[in-house]
């Protein structure tokens, strides 16, 4: 194997180590990422699934460990890294157009090519007709579209998404995972896919990651190997997919207990 | 005529005061509001001055600005400068303390530099805020105006105004009280529409 | 934030109080500095007397004029235009905002009355009320009303307009008579409402009495710094703003106890 894309190590972060009441969000965890790969993360509520995006997104420092990503260690965010954030996060004051220019202007494309890129985005996310609506006027799934095609437009190397899916209805989200599938098929980029939902992470990745509940570790990994090339229909109903999914939410279940007896008492 | 041609002159004379005292306000105020809420030292320095100038009766400086600058459109335009600046200060130093960092980490990993922050975020981010800073600003602006020419001043609408009712020229006096506050309020409404214009996407949360 | 509530004291409040009581010493340096440099600069000779007399003056004249009496009977005559003024104000304030929200005929007579003078910059008034009330304590007195009595009944309209119909349908269904849901339910979710009128009105008293006495002088503290000006006795000037800070904080202070004590479940 060769060197990895993403590489964390002996990863830990503690919340206000110095106030009252230190928050141990993550203690040391470990994985590697290979280029292309698609990871899925799940565990608990509040077991630093986010956290740990935003470390290796370079948003905030790791208080013992380090991300590599490249062969260099980060300790800022870069164009290498996209990330579509857990509640969006889009500028309110520019519309859906605006927003998903952002970056590309950022970039310093020429304008036929941001035009070009804008509408293939908008067009791919099915925007139509919002492009000048303002992010207050549209619903949580739309605005989840739009985080999602603001990242995709600037073309990161390293996709970071954490819940993208989590606000969209159940058809909407369906149709969403097989063009996120398509996209990833076809450009080969790193996702880092953080979700509730255990058949979201089966169907889309090819490895998931169970974390602990707090403080979070890496609990488990388990492979996926589905013929992506079936239709959805077909791999949901696969025995390997049914297999892998339980495999997946035994885990999960066992964390989401120990979180709750945590919490009770 | 005698009436129209003075009004005319005194009511430019107080609104340029106006406008230069919250220009200067706006512009002052908003740098030292983003001051405070990004550097500890200019606001530990700020704070307990806010504090204890918050309440003062603004209209209360215009004696002192009229022993320190005499009777000149300067110490009109600084004392409305002082009266307006502090809801610009607070209400930026607000707006900055909320804008939300996923935002700027979001500019950041989609390629603005640290150093274009600030214009790219922090400030849009907070118009919302400052809009409302200067919409307080405005009536404490015209209050100080014309405490300032009842007092003070040898021009403009509050300086005619009382010019008039020394010597019982009660209807013209009474033009020229409605003439001033048909323009206040002209003003406000313009100022409000401009800001609802523009801060059409801000959804008041 | 929830509560929508942009008036400037508030803010000033949770920018200073929660936060600076933490840090006071390492921020109150401040004062400590501008003290000192006043006190130098005023001893120096760099600016003349009359324009920035030593603190140390000014603080002197301050303690002797309070110990003489004349500045509290100042502070008294402005205080009693005001808080008169206040209170009248917030009765007829009230009154006339819950009258509006109940009786159409009461809103469609009193509403474009208080759409014109709602937004007026009253001191334009100055004058005109030294001509109808005189220059004693009852043109002043008016001045406050009149200042303060739209902006307490729009707020008060808009508290009782604003009210969720769910309440009122729930205390009716629960079978709360008419008068019992305007005191149980309307009021109550009113009174935040009404309260930021009330909030932002008082320190509209205190400057609304301050600039009539600056205007037409007489008694008060708006007179006594108009006239440590006129005639240059810096340290009266300097002593008189000083107490008018005062009261002005002081009256910021007594609204935000009473407000967070009567309304500590909104
Ligand atoms: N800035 C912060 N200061 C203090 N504690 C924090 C901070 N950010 C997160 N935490 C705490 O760290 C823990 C992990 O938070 P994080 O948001 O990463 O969880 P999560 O796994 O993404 O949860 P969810 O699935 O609900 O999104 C939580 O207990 C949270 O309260
Ligand atoms: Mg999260």
């Amino acid at each position: 194997m060769g060197r990895s894309k993403i590489s964390v190590r002996g990863l830990s972060k503690v919340f206000n180590p110095l106030k009252g009441n230190p928050v141990v969000a993550l203690e040391n965890v470990n994985f590697d990422v290979e280029e292309g790969e698609f990871i899925a993360i799940v565990g608990p509520s509040g077991c630093g699934k986010s956290t740990l995006l935003y470390m290796i997104a370079g948003f905030i420092q790791p208080t013992k460990g380090e991300i590599i990503v490249d062969g260099r260690r980060i300790n800022s965010p870069g164009p290498d890294r996209g990330i579509v954030f857990q509640e969006y996060a889009l500028f309110p004051w520019l519309t859906v157009e605006g927003n998903i220019k952002y970056g590309l202007e950022e970039k310093g494309l020429d304008q036929d090519e941001i035009d070009e890129k804008v509408s293939k985005y908008i067009r791919l996310m099915g925007l139509e007709g919002f492009e000048h609506k303002y992010p207050k006027e549209l619903s949580g799934g739309m605005k989840q579209r739009v985080a999602i095609a603001r990242t995709l437009a600037y073309e990161p190397e390293i996709l970071l998404m954490d819940e993208p899916f989590g606000a969209l209805d159940a058809q909407t989200r369906e149709l969403l995972q097989e063009e996120l599938l398509r996209i990833w098929e076809e450009t080969r980029k790193t996702v880092l896919f953080v979700t509730h939902s255990v058949d979201e992470a089966v169907y889309l990745s090819q490895r998931v990651i169970i974390m602990t509940c707090r403080p979070g570790r890496v609990k488990n990994t388990v492979n996926v190997r589905l013929d992506k090339t079936l239709s959805r229909e077909d791999v949901i109903t696969s025995r390997e997919f049914v297999e892998t999914r339980h495999k997946v939410w035994v885990d999960v279940r066992e964390e989401v207990m120990k979180h709750y007896c945590i919490v009770e008492g | 005529m005698i009436l129209t041609g003075e009004l005319i002159i005194n009511l430019i004379i107080t609104l340029f005061r106006i406008a230069g005292g919250l220009f200067l306000a706006i512009v002052i105020g908003i740098s030292l509001g983003f001051a405070m809420a990004t550097k500890p030292l200019v606001r530990n320095f700020f704070d307990p001055i806010v504090t204890l100038t918050y309440p003062l009766p603004k209209p209360a400086l215009v004696p002192l600005t009229m022993v320190w600058l005499g009777v000149t459109n300067k110490a009109a335009v600084f004392v409305i400068f002082l009266g307006a600046i502090l809801p610009v200060i607070i209400n930026t130093f607000h707006g900055v303390k909320s804008v939300d960092d996923r935002l700027i980490w979001a500019a950041k990993s989609l390629g603005t530099p640290e150093k274009n922050i600030f214009w790219k975020v922090v400030l849009p981010a907070s118009t919302p805020y400052i809009a409302n800073g200067i919409r307080i600003a405005l009536p404490v602006a015209f209050i100080v105006s014309i405490s300032v020419e009842f007092v003070a001043s040898r021009a403009g609408m509050g300086n005619l105004i009382s010019y008039y009712s020394d010597f019982g020229f009660y209807d013209y006096m009474f033009a020229v009280i409605l003439v001033f506050v048909l323009v206040a309020f002209v003003i406000d409404r313009v100022t409000v529409a401009i800001m609802e214009r523009y801060l059409r996407w801000y959804d008041g949360k | 934030m929830e509560n929508e509530a942009f008036s400037g004291a508030e803010r000033a409040v949770s920018l200073n109080l929660r936060e600076t009581i933490g840090s006071f010493i390492s921020s109150a340096y401040s004062i400590l500095v501008i003290a000192i440099v006043w006190e130098l600069v005023g001893r120096s000779e760099i600016v003349p007397y009359y324009f920035l007399p030593p603190l140390s003056d000014v603080l002197r004249s301050l303690v002797v004029h309070i110990a003489d009496g004349t500045l509290l009977y100042h502070t008294g005559v402005t205080l009693f235009r005001a808080m008169t003024g206040y209170v009248i104000a917030s009765f007829v304030g009230v009154s006339l905002g819950l009258l509006m929200a109940r009786f159409k005929s009461a809103n469609w007579f009193f509403e474009p009355i208080v759409a014109l003078l709602l937004p007026l910059p009253p001191l334009t008034l100055v004058p005109a009320f030294i001509l109808w009330f005189g220059i004693g304590h009852l043109s002043k007195i008016m001045m406050v009303i009149v200042a303060c009595v739209f902006i307490i009944t729009a707020s008060t309209y808009h508290g009782v307009k604003n009210i969720n119909p769910y309440y009122v349908w729930s205390a009716r269904s629960m079978g709360t008579s008419e008068s019992k849901i305007l005191r149980k339910v309307v009021l109550p979710n009113a009174l935040p409402f009404i309260f930021n009128g009330l909030q932002v009105t008082l320190p509209i008293s205190l400057i609304a009495a301050f600039v009539f006495e600056m205007v037409s002088g007489g008694s008060g503290l708006g007179s006594v710094e108009i006239y440590s000006a006129r005639f240059f006795k810096a340290p009266e000037l300097y002593s008189s703003l000083v107490l008018i800070t005062l009261v002005g904080f002081i009256f910021d202070r007594i609204i935000l106890k009473i407000r967070s004590r009567i309304l500590s479940w909104y």
